[in-house]
């Protein structure tokens, strides 16, 4: 009788495990699937690519400490962004550019890649002048706030120069960021004096566009 | 070391986005706001703007679509208008040093009320006129000054205490312009106007950096390059900025060397035949002048010994044109290419466009000219350049000299708040001119001393040696803009004297004052400005200022009531006047009855409020204003009754018969040049020898104080950023321009940073024989200097370059040369 | 009562004392510059120089990535070095920030005798532990490491905890009201790698003298791994069994107990 109770439990015990793991997968398997899916933030220079990123990151934290400018933070949970990464919200504290880029030196999983020495080459997502209506600039003011903020202005940011129809004897000086240059560091979106910016770092993968793969601008030099 | 460098780039990067935080934005809802039209606080371009109230606050503001200036745009200065004045920390109650209740120079700052605020400066003034006499007194202005605010107190000074020891940060800022005008044409400010940059075809700008400085003109300056295929920009400078990003060539040349390139121009123009004889031989004479100068430092200096001419700097002597072609002809394209590092085929290409008969050219400087141990010189030569040509006077043909305050020119330069000056353009020197202000002013011949005042910089030398006993400053940050301020901040904090300082916030020199008292800022009076194109522009009062701040006007109105002129006046002048020895100073310049038949209220105003016209009972604005005209009617300087400019957007003087002018000293646009004369430079009518001509100078190039040596190895320029006014008393308070731009930093060519260690954002000492200071290193940003210098803005009072820089003057103006000395930079 | 309160209570101290101070100086890394441990308990340095890594976290990331940076590697192995010299689930017992929450849970639980209707197998962590791995390899990603409220605590106490108290405060509810030692005692899958490392650490239990279940009774009583009283975890006095959190509430209970911390000369595996 008593040895017949103590399978039963044993059993019960077993099935009540089973199930637990069980739904404990599905619970992980859907939250593994939403960490995926969620939209990547800023990440500090030299992150590699958001998938590999948020599989590689060990969430230590040095980076963070590594910042001279505290610019960056790690994830809390329930943000929306992968719990305990690192990430930079550009609007309060943009990456300031160290040319040392002491962040990216102490990181032991390689989750920020040690082979980026230049931080010129950092791409943490990309600025885009986003709304047009806001922007003073668009409207004749002389601001561009983002053009003298960027790091690399002339390069990252030009001004392109359009005259002003309204008044007929001014220019709009329009912020115009360049690609190839631009770094994603947030200078820009952090000094726009809007009291929201009109100009955003988004990760690269939204704000780029996507060339057909058989097309090719005839004027620009291909080699 | 690593500790350090980590907490201060920590505690910067906090107090950045503390800096976020912070004002509410006003929430603009267009039904119930109440619009009226006032001028920008900011720069000399002098951009309308419209001002929205509402519960008596500036809620909103926006660029004025009817300004001819701006239509209806604005920089990133003038976006905040609204947010200036709401500051956190605005002052709004006198503070008085004290200990134990008492007056104490090293005693903390408690709130006292106004009348305790008179109390202490009657005693400091009586006592400092009682046992050192009037010339102890000192007073620095602004050209931030409204219109009858710089009046009044210039007549405080001058009529009511007898010194003309007042003078102007405009001091810093225009007087080489001043100097080069007078000068040249007998008459200060412009020829030209800002309608120059529609018709001109070539740009050169020499030491301005109108892409920050001057916005909204830089973006008319854009437009009209856009717009006109063939319109060229020159961009000259000692580093490269973001003019450039519009010029067609870009001059780096080595400080100073502007003096070179000019005579060198002028060098092309003569042995290229490109000189417009006709204009010459008509309008032009020559004159040298002595070039054992000096630098306007103490006498003692050594390097002032052997400079014979040092107090008559300003002497000259007619030559012929021989001479002036005999002078230029040193200055080979060799020479100067060599001595300012320019390659030659840019120089030439440069006099190639000056000598171009058909080019249309505006030649625009600010603080590079002005700023400069020979800065009446470096004006005179740009003078000679447009004046060989004869590209002067006409649509497009301007040397133009741009202002940098909202009224250096309506302010400090037409009333003449200079220690030297009186209204349009009279000297104190000259007993004719005295006497007229003496017979406007209804004062007994004899008033207004004789003897030039203290100019800014001898001001604060005699602060040092102990001849100033009470120094008051309005609208201005003297402590933190002088150049070389560490002794003279140390002498006044802690030698025998008062210092009171009237201003809006805490400022640097606030803190270094006796008595701070609170000051009304823009929209909570009603006021004037003057740009920098002669356009004069009013604005009613918008808003009360908070607590028991006041303007200007006031306290120096409220102040005068405490002296009797038995207390400030020789009997013997009191009894030739037609006063009595108990009137006060009040009674005499202000509230006399002349003044009182402007009766407030007055329909003019619409309704606003006037807290100066209400508490005297008359509209003291318009009195002082109509009476300051009666200076300039028929003498050059006209300008329209007080009703008009409230109607309109500005007028350009000399306004006669309601009619503004555009480009003066030429026929059919000036109403002063008589038909059939083509042009005239009426400044100079009555100068023998050279009547109605404008002068061409003969002035060499001459190496500047202090260049660079061994120990000392970088030259330091020093300047402003677009985001910033000044010394950022206002700009720093909103906090998105604070964001935008939160500290100053070091621009530094990267080559010489490697050299030293230092890498974008390591802080750095900048370090010259007089002063240092800690701040950050940029090496790619909107400044970008050549080798050998650094630039760095003066905007932040935590990095107060000013310890650094020298206090040499142009011998002639006075004014300070902020663009070079010799530092050292080094890693912190 | 012949012995003071500290010296009953010496181990709780002395672990509440090193637990604190281990959080208190990644909070002193991190924000006052105080570089004597830098990073948190999923990877850290020491003084700037020796790294430590979670083996937990860099198992994961293996199986997530199929690579492993160098750094880590090392780290983690520093880690289990030292473990496998201080007693594997030391970790628990001494650093582990969730250990005070849990304890907590249980001292209240005692308190206010509550029941303990439910019991779950301690074997679950086992398959849990096995199940991160293969999930991790599944999905992707470091399954875990999103999840755990070891990771969570820590960050939260270095760099602000956000929304992640409520995760901390339903395990806490869970301990108390739900499953008795439920986290540490059935469910971490830490703990359970740590397991595996105590079977062969140097620093284990020792009970001197013969096994006697009344006299130990009252020790079972407050173990927190009861069954790592069971006389089969004891050989020739030695704890055999990986899952003692080395806390020494055994050894502080009674000096007659017999119990002792000992270096164990060959240590070898024994009961899980």
């Amino acid at each position: 009788m008593k040895g017949k109770q103590d399978r039963r439990g044993f059993f019960i015990k077993i099935l009540r495990t089973i199930s637990a793991l069980f739904a404990g997968g599905l619970f992980f398997g859907a939250y593994a699937k939403q960490v995926k899916s969620e939209p990547s933030p800023i990440r500090p220079p030299g992150a590699l690519n958001e998938s590999d990123f948020i599989k590689t990151c060990i969430k230590c934290g040095q980076c963070l400490e590594a910042c001279p400018y505290s610019s960056i933070k790690l994830a809390k949970p329930f943000t929306g962004i992968a719990i305990g990464t690192p990430y930079l919200v550009v609007r309060e504290i943009p990456c300031y550019m160290c040319e040392d880029i002491p962040c990216v030196k102490p990181c032991p999983s390689g989750a920020l890649d040690k082979k980026m020495k230049e931080i010129g080459k950092a791409k943490m997502g990309l600025a885009v002048l986003i709304d047009h209506e806001n922007c003073i600039a668009y409207q004749g003011l002389r601001c561009e706030v983002c053009y003298r903020a960027c790091p690399f202005i002339g390069k990252a940011i030009t001004i392109e120069f359009i005259p002003n129809k309204r008044t007929g004897r001014h220019a709009l000086f329009i912020p115009v960021v360049h690609s190839n240059s631009c770094t994603g560091c947030g200078m820009c979106e952090h000094a726009c004096i809007l009291d929201e910016a009109a100009i955003k770092v988004l990760p690269i993968e939204i704000a780029k566009g996507k060339l057909g793969k058989h097309y090719r601008f005839g004027w620009k030099d291909e080699s | 070391m690593k500790l350090n460098r980590r907490d201060f780039i920590k505690s910067a990067a906090i107090t950045a986005a503390a800096g976020s935080l912070g004002l509410a934005s006003p929430a603009a809802q267009a039904d119930d706001i109440k619009w009226d039209k006032a001028v920008c606080r900011f720069c000399g371009t002098g951009c309308g703007v419209m001002i929205g109230t509402k519960n008596g606050r500036v809620v909103a503001n926006k660029g004025d679509p009817q300004a001819p200036v701006n239509r209806g745009l604005n920089c990133i200065k003038g976006y905040f208008l609204a947010k200036i004045l709401y500051g956190k920390d605005r002052l709004k109650t006198p503070y008085l040093r004290k200990k134990n209740g008492k007056f104490d120079k090293h005693g903390e700052f408690v709130p006292i009320s106004w009348s305790e605020a008179f109390d202490i400066m009657e005693e400091k003034f009586k006592d400092a006129l009682k046992k050192y006499g009037p010339n102890s007194l000192a007073m620095f202005g602004s050209g931030q000054w409204t219109i009858w605010e710089g009046y009044a107190a210039s007549k405080l000074y001058k009529a009511g205490f007898r010194t003309n020891n007042i003078d102007p940060n405009a001091r810093h800022c225009m007087a080489s312009a001043v100097a080069g005008f007078i000068q040249s044409f007998g008459i200060d400010e412009p020829m030209g106007c800002y309608d120059d940059i529609e018709n001109a075809t070539v740009f050169v700008l020499w030491g301005s950096n109108m892409a920050e400085q001057h916005p909204i003109l830089w973006s008319r300056v854009s437009d009209r390059k856009l717009s006109h295929p063939g319109v060229k920009i020159v961009n000259l400078s000692t580093f490269s900025n973001r003019c450039s990003d519009l010029a067609d060539m870009e001059i780096i040349f080595k400080p100073q060397t502007d003096l070179a390139i000019l005579n060198y121009i002028a060098n092309y123009i003569i042995s290229h035949n490109a000189v417009n004889w006709d204009f010459v031989k008509k309008h032009v004479a020559f004159k040298e002048g002595p070039t054992d100068i000096g630098y306007g430092l103490r006498a003692s200096d050594p390097r002032e010994q052997g400079q014979l001419h040092r107090s008559s700097a300003k002497k000259g002597w007619l030559v012929n044109f021989n001479r002036l072609k005999e002078h230029v002809s040193g200055y080979t394209l060799d020479y100067v290419s060599k001595l300012s590092g320019v390659p030659a085929g840019k120089l030439q290409r440069l006099a190639e466009i000056y000598a171009d008969p058909n080019a249309k050219i505006t030649s625009f400087w600010t603080m590079g000219f002005n700023q400069h141990t020979r800065g009446t010189w470096v004006n005179e030569l740009c003078y000679m350049v447009h004046l060989l040509t004869g590209k002067i006077s006409t649509p497009g043909n301007s040397p133009y000299s741009l202002t940098g305050q909202p009224s250096a020119c309506g302010t400090a330069r037409e009333v003449g708040t200079f220690a030297h000056r009186l209204p349009a353009d009279l000297v104190v020197m000259k007993k004719a001119h005295r006497q007229m202000a003496e017979k406007i002013w209804h004062l007994p011949e004899g008033t207004i001393p004789g003897k030039v005042g203290t100019h800014a910089v001898k001001m604060m030398r005699w602060l040092e040696d102990g001849k100033i006993k009470v120094f008051w400053s309005q609208v201005a940050n003297p402590f933190q803009d002088f150049a070389n301020l560490n002794p003279f901040a140390k002498a006044a904090r802690e030698m025998d004297n008062f210092i009171i300082v009237s201003d809006a916030y805490p400022t640097v020199s606030a803190k270094v004052a006796d008595l701070i008292l609170p000051a009304a800022m823009i929209y909570e009076k009603e006021g004037a400005y003057g740009n920098a194109e002669r356009r004069t522009q009013f604005w009613r009062q918008q808003v009360k200022a908070p607590g028991i701040a006041k303007s200007d006007l006031w306290q120096v109105v409220e102040f005068s009531k405490r002296f009797k002129l038995k207390e400030v006046w020789p009997s013997s002048l009191v009894a030739n006047s037609e006063y009595t020895p108990d009137t006060t100073l009040f009674e005499v310049l202000y509230a006399n009855p002349r003044a009182k038949k402007y009766r407030w209220t007055d329909p003019i105003e619409m309704g606003h409020d006037n807290d100066e016209s209400k508490q005297y009972g008359f509209y003291i604005q318009k009195y002082l204003w109509e009476e300051y005209r009666l200076f300039g009617l028929g003498r050059g300087h006209d300008l329209a009754p007080f009703d008009a400019y409230h109607r309109v957007r500005g007028l350009r003087w000399p306004v006669v018969s309601g009619k503004e002018t555009r480009w003066r000293f030429k026929e059919g646009y000036d109403p002063y040049v008589e038909t059939g004369t083509g042009y005239q430079f009426y400044g100079n009518k009555h100068k023998k020898g050279i009547e109605n001509r404008a002068v061409i100078w003969v002035r060499p190039y001459q190496p500047p104080t202090e260049s660079p040596d061994e120990n000392y190895d970088m030259w330091l320029c020093t300047g402003r950023v677009l985001e910033h006014w000044h010394s950022g008393s206002m700009t720093r308070r909103v906090p998105e321009l604070y964001r935008a731009v939160p500290y100053a930093v070091i621009y530094m060519n990267p080559d010489d940073a490697k050299e030293r260690g230092l890498i974008r954002n390591s802080v750095a000492v900048v370090e010259s024989r007089r002063g240092k200071v800690r701040a950050r290193v940029m090496t790619n940003g909107r400044n970008r200097p050549p080798r050998g210098l650094v630039f760095v803005p003066w905007f932040d009072a935590k990095v107060l370059i000013n310890k650094c820089t020298l206090d040499a003057t142009c011998p002639i103006s006075k004014q300070t040369d902020y663009k070079k000395c010799a530092v050292r930079v080094y890693k912190a | 009562m012949s012995r003071s309160f500290i010296y009953r209570h010496r181990f709780t101290i002395a672990r509440r004392t090193t637990q604190i101070a281990i959080m208190a100086l990644f909070y002193a890394g991190s924000h006052f510059g105080l570089k004597i441990l830098t990073g948190n308990l999923s990877s850290s340095k020491i003084l700037g120089l020796l790294p430590m890594a979670d083996p937990v976290a860099v198992i994961q990331i293996f199986a997530a990535t199929g690579s492993i940076a160098p750094d880590i590697l090392i780290g983690a192995a520093i880690a289990v070095g030292f473990y496998l010299v201080v007693g594997g689930r030391s970790f628990c017992g001494w650093v582990c920030p969730v250990n005070i929450i849990t304890d907590f849970a249980r001292w209240l639980r005692n308190r206010l005798g509550l029941p303990d209707p439910y019991s779950i197998s301690r074997m679950v962590r086992i398959w849990f532990f096995f199940a991160i791995i293969v999930l991790s390899a599944l999905f992707g990603i470091t399954i875990f490491e999103y999840v755990s409220p070891i990771s969570m605590l820590h960050r939260g106490i270095i760099y602000g905890i956000g929304a992640g108290w409520i995760v901390l405060v339903a395990l806490f509810l869970f301990d108390l009201f739900v499953i008795k030692d439920g986290w540490c005692g059935h469910l971490c899958p830490v703990g359970a790698f740590w397991s595996f490392v105590g079977r062969f650490s140097l620093i284990k239990i020792k009970l001197k003298g013969k096994y006697d279940p009344d006299k130990l009774k009252n020790a079972i009583k407050i173990c927190p791994e009861p069954e790592v009283l069971s006389p089969s975890s004891f050989k020739n006095g030695r704890m055999i069994s990986g899952n003692c959190i080395n806390c020494g509430r055994c050894v502080q209970l009674s000096d007659k107990l017999g119990f002792s911390f000992k270096k164990s000369k060959n240590s070898e595996g024994g009961n899980l």
